[in-house]
């Protein structure tokens, strides 16, 4: 009797085993996940202006903010989103922490090894910003020196760039672009390499500090990105991105964060 | 599901061991630097003369109530702009500051330690403050401190992972560097889990033959 319960055990160990097992093989849809919890949880990592940042409130605010917003409304599904650092976001949706990250990420054929990039919603660059003090260099090769140093945000499309294209100046990563511009206030750095927007965004705040050079060193488009070929949730969100981008909402939100900078009253300075 | 990948360590190998290389020379470095400040503000710390041990009294609560991330910041942005230190070298004084005030805790609960009568007996057996100091409490007091000495340092080690967020490329930012690149998080963080182990794990072996090597002499 007790070899027969024992058996049973057994029995019943391995059919739930193997029914895991099938069941991780074919996982559902991200799409399917979020409906059925009626919540979208979004990966972003605030400080990248005017994309995501934080208001004196705490709140998430910033044009990626009210795309993730638009997102939820179109699933009809509540929003949560969570902060991580940059380069923690792809294993953030790796894990399953995350549904979607929206967090200005440049679509790069690398991380689409890691996760699925929809169609792209905004189109940018990388360019250079050095000291206000410097008034000679003009493209990013004149400072290609030894000695000189070009700060970057550790783990961002600049970061790579830069090491690729800089042969004699060295180049220093920072946790994030605040640090990382400090240091070229500081005078520990000759310049920056990073997004177009964050720049001028930057140069804005910082009128008598620094000075942005504009000429796009690379030309790249930003995504949101999903688990790795989940083929359903990518033909949805390239469906919404052709409703979305163009339309009214979306024209009003381009106007409040990128050419105006009323916001920034609202931010926690 | 995340299912792991493991091709990432083998590839990356040199990079690591480039890590390992610079974390072990700033600790190395922030530690013997450390250890002077310690046992000055120790000493310092039990001094009869008050304002000696007021003023240690402060570095210690100071330094060991700030945050290191925020000292390495201030370290390197504010204080380096007069002094021109450099990530490196920001990195190893802030790492010794820090770690000194530790220190220095330590040093102060050994001498505490050694039985006041062996200071009095010092002193009416005609020695001077420091002589009794130098020949009959710091020989007794060491043997104390060695294990919660053996503690801070590991400390340290692992602490010096901070000094990524001035630029220094340690180990730590090496990981970070490498998740960017490759997005295998899990992998290369648990990589370098193992490879802090070695290293904290070798430095305890060598305190532990010190303390074997004290406690031999002292027979």
């Amino acid at each position: 009797m007790k070899k027969f319960a024992l058996l049973c055990l057994f029995l019943f160990l391995a059919v739930i085993l193997a029914a895991s097992a099938a069941f991780a093989a074919d996982t559902p849809s991200t799409l399917d996940k979020i409906l059925a919890a009626k919540k979208i949880v979004i990966g972003t990592a605030p400080g990248y202006l005017p994309f995501e940042m934080k208001d004196k409130k705490g709140n998430f605010i910033g044009y990626d903010i009210d795309l993730g917003n638009a997102v939820a409304k179109a699933l009809k599904v509540d929003v949560e989103f969570k902060q991580f650092e940059f380069s923690g976001l792809i294993p953030a949706l790796q894990t399953g922490e995350i549904d979607i990250l929206i967090a200005g990420m440049t679509i790069r054929g690398d991380r689409a090894l890691a996760v699925s990039f929809p169609n792209p919603y905004y189109s940018t660059g990388q360019v250079l910003m050095v000291p206000a003090k410097d008034t000679e260099t003009k493209i990013w090769s004149d400072l290609d020196k030894k000695g000189n140093k070009i700060a970057v945000s550790q783990g961002t499309t600049g970061a790579l760039l830069a090491k690729q294209i800089y042969k004699e100046a060295t180049v220093l990563d920072f946790p994030t672009f605040p640090e990382a511009s400090a240091a070229l206030v500081q005078g520990e750095a000759d310049g920056i390499v990073y997004d177009e927007p964050g720049i001028r965004m930057y140069e804005i705040m910082h009128k008598e500090g620094v000075r942005g050079i504009y000429d796009l060193i690379s030309s790249e488009n930003l995504g949101m990105a999903v688990r790795l070929n989940d083929f359903a949730f990518i033909q949805w969100l390239n469906s919404f991105l052709f409703h979305y981008l163009g339309s009214p909402q979306e024209l009003e939100s381009q106007e409040k964060w990128f050419n105006s900078t009323e916001w920034m009253q609202e931010m926690a300075q | 599901m995340y299912t792991a990948n493991w091709s990432v360590i083998p590839q990356n190998l040199p990079l690591f061991l480039e890590g390992v290389r610079l974390t072990l020379t700033i600790s190395a470095l922030s530690l013997v630097l450390s250890l002077p400040i310690g046992i000055f503000a120790g000493l310092c710390r039990v001094s009869r003369n008050r304002v000696i041990a007021f003023l240690s009294a402060c570095y210690v609560e100071f330094f060991r109530g700030v945050p290191l991330l925020v000292l390495l910041i201030w370290i390197f942005f504010v204080l380096g702009r007069f002094l021109r230190l450099g990530s490196y070298w920001s990195a190893i004084v802030g790492l010794a500051i820090f770690s000194g005030a530790f220190v220095a805790e330590v040093v102060r609960a050994g001498i505490q330690a050694v039985p006041k009568g062996q200071m009095e007996a010092a002193r009416a057996s005609g020695m001077t403050y420091i002589q009794a100091m130098k020949l009959v409490i710091l020989p007794q007091a060491i043997r104390k401190v060695l294990p919660p000495l053996a503690s801070q340092f590991i400390i340290l080690i692992k602490d010096s992972s901070l000094v990524s967020v001035i630029s220094v490329v340690d180990l730590t930012l090496i990981g970070k560097n490498l998740v960017a690149t490759t997005f295998r998080s899990l992998e290369v963080w648990s990589f370098i889990a193992l490879l802090y182990f070695v290293m904290t794990f070798g430095l305890s072996k060598i305190i532990a033959l010190l303390e074997r090597k004290f406690r031999a002499e002292w027979q």
